[in-house]
């Protein structure tokens, strides 16, 4: 069971402006939501799927998203208008 | 702390391949789950990787990373979508091949990424998707397309033509989601026998209708045949600084002191900058005729030129940082620290941001000028300067009003948001269209359309 986003960048200068960038612990905290019109028991059976295909280590949920919001969102503080993937898979 | 989902005891090898790829196009469908697609993720001010319809399955394809061939014959590259302008640097330089790969200002993205979202580059290439030659694309259905010559598997041009017979399809896949592009081939510099620096700089505000026209002359009849790069005073100003280290006092920088920084630091109010690329004859050639379009056009500009020359070929590398970087395609990280701009020093818990309205504009020098009149108030009105650079192809330019906050300041946050908005309204009122929208605001682009 991985406790970390792996790295993304073999340069290390690269890899300390990622996560620079990129908040390991967003301020304001991703919050779950469901793809539209997807409810909640087939998303949770999608996201078993997608870790079918490939891989529990390349599916990530909830706080594993930090990579995946806008880090210059000027909504992030509002949850109506703040836009955030449901998951991420890689 | 970050962690993966794991509730399943099954492993499998992480999704390199076009394969794994159709599977998990097939469980999107299967629970019609929306999918945005990114490479790197860097398409920052203008969302970085988040999606446009909130609750999307984010699908990262940074780990299809092979950069499948590099040919200095024809000079060309085919590149998956994980391959970063610092990768394909790296690959040019470790296998020896002569040629120089165009380069955003931040070396960490990815070519496909900045190459569909019509991002550009610095040098002759500098437009990327137009020198796109054949794609390959994964429909939502898992089929595999391939665009143009590429479309014959043994074609000998599958990476040297634009040509397609019939319809030409690879624009459906830009700034779209109508596939997974998996596959790039882009056209290169050749490694040139000679390159030059060159900067134009003119003193005054008004000097950029004059310098625009002759410039914009120049590209159209092939004097300069690269990307002519224009920025301003307070652009030139943040490489060097943050606006506190200038400024004092409250909101923007007033135009009297940003005139005492111009006699302090010598500096002009517009720059341009551009490379010249090729035999050395040719490239001092192209130099005289600027130089002598320039005295007479505006004799109150001053003009520079810094010659490299070597027989094998210039190393881009060798190229000292203030004369080569981005121009010959040396991927750098170094201009990330100038958002910090409005975060003062002593407030080490800031979070520098960046947003920008990209209009296209006719190269003409009296509606730049107009644009750069009528949006520098708005700017001032929410606390910035007026912080514009614009890139000039041969008909049009694409302007970067680029403005930055503190990230942790909701109140700023604001101010942009209304700034945005008030930028929107004076494109629409000349009919400027956006070379790239920001999540947040794609449909009022779409929207602009008759």
């Amino acid at each position: 069971m991985s406790t970390a986003i792996p790295k993304t960048y073999p340069d290390p200068e690269y890899e300390d402006a990622h996560q620079a960038t990129y908040e390991r612990k967003p301020r304001y905290p991703i919050k779950q939501v469901l793809p539209p019109a997807v409810r909640e028991k087939d998303f949770a059976q999608a996201i078993q799927d997608f870790i079918a295909a490939v891989g529990q280590d390349a599916v990530f949920v909830n706080e594993a998203l930090s990579d995946y919001i806008d880090p210059y969102d000027v909504h992030e503080h509002e949850d109506d208008k703040r836009k955030v993937p449901s998951a991420a898979v890689w | 702390m970050a962690k993966c989902l794991t509730s399943t005891l099954m492993t499998f090898h992480s999704p390199h391949t076009t394969d794994q790829l159709k599977e998990v196009l097939k469980v999107a469908n299967k629970y019609a789950i929306p999918l945005w697609t990114f490479s790197r993720g860097k398409n920052l001010g203008y969302g970085g990787p988040a999606p446009r319809v909130n609750g999307s399955v984010a699908l990262d394809l940074h780990r299809m990373n092979k950069v499948i061939e590099v040919n200095d014959e024809f000079h060309y590259a085919v590149v998956e979508p994980g391959v970063t302008f610092i990768d394909l640097y790296n690959y040019c330089v470790e296998h020896k091949k002569k040629v120089w790969p165009s380069t955003a200002s931040l070396g960490w993205g990815s070519v496909m990424g900045n190459t569909l979202d019509r991002g550009m580059g610095f040098g002759a290439h500098f437009v990327h998707h137009q020198n796109i030659a054949g794609l390959e694309v994964m429909l939502a259905d898992g089929d595999l397309v391939r665009t143009g010559q590429f479309g014959i598997t043994n074609s000998p041009s599958a990476f040297l033509s634009k040509f397609t017979f019939g319809p030409s399809i690879e624009g459906l896949f830009l700034q779209s989601n109508m596939g997974v592009v998996t596959k790039l081939s882009m056209w290169l510099q050749p490694q040139p026998e000679a390159y030059m620096l060159c900067t134009f700089s003119m003193p005054e505000f008004e000097d950029l209708e004059v310098i625009v026209d002759a410039f914009g002359e120049m590209r159209r009849n092939n004097t300069i045949n690269s990307l002519v790069w224009f920025s301003s005073l307070v652009e030139t100003l943040c490489i060097s600084g943050r606006r506190s280290d200038y400024w004092k006092g409250e909101g923007a920088i007033p135009d009297w002191r940003l005139e005492e920084l111009k006699k302090e630091t010598g500096y002009g109010h517009w720059y341009a900058r551009w490379g010249l690329y090729g035999p050395r004859r040719v490239v001092q050639a192209q130099f005289e005729e600027i130089k002598a379009v320039m005295s007479k056009k505006a004799p109150t500009g001053g003009i520079t030129g810094a010659l490299y020359d070597s027989e094998g070929g210039v190393v881009a590398a060798d190229v000292p940082i203030e004369h080569g970087g981005m121009f010959v395609g040396y991927p750098q990280m170094w201009s990330l620290p100038l958002i910090s701009w409005p975060i003062p020093r002593d407030n080490v818990g800031g979070k520098p941001a960046h947003g920008d309205y990209a209009p296209i504009i006719p190269s003409k020098g009296k509606l730049l000028l107009e644009w750069m009149k009528d949006s520098k108030p708005l700017c001032e009105a929410a606390g910035v300067e007026l912080m514009a650079d614009f890139f000039m192809m041969e008909r049009h330019v694409v302007l970067m009003n680029m403005f930055t906050w503190d990230q942790t300041d909701v109140t700023q946050k604001e101010k942009m948001e209304k700034l945005y908005y008030g930028l929107h309204e004076l494109a629409k009122k000349s009919g400027y269209g956006m070379y790239r929208a920001h999540v947040n605001h794609m449909g009022e682009f779409l929207r602009m359309r008759g």
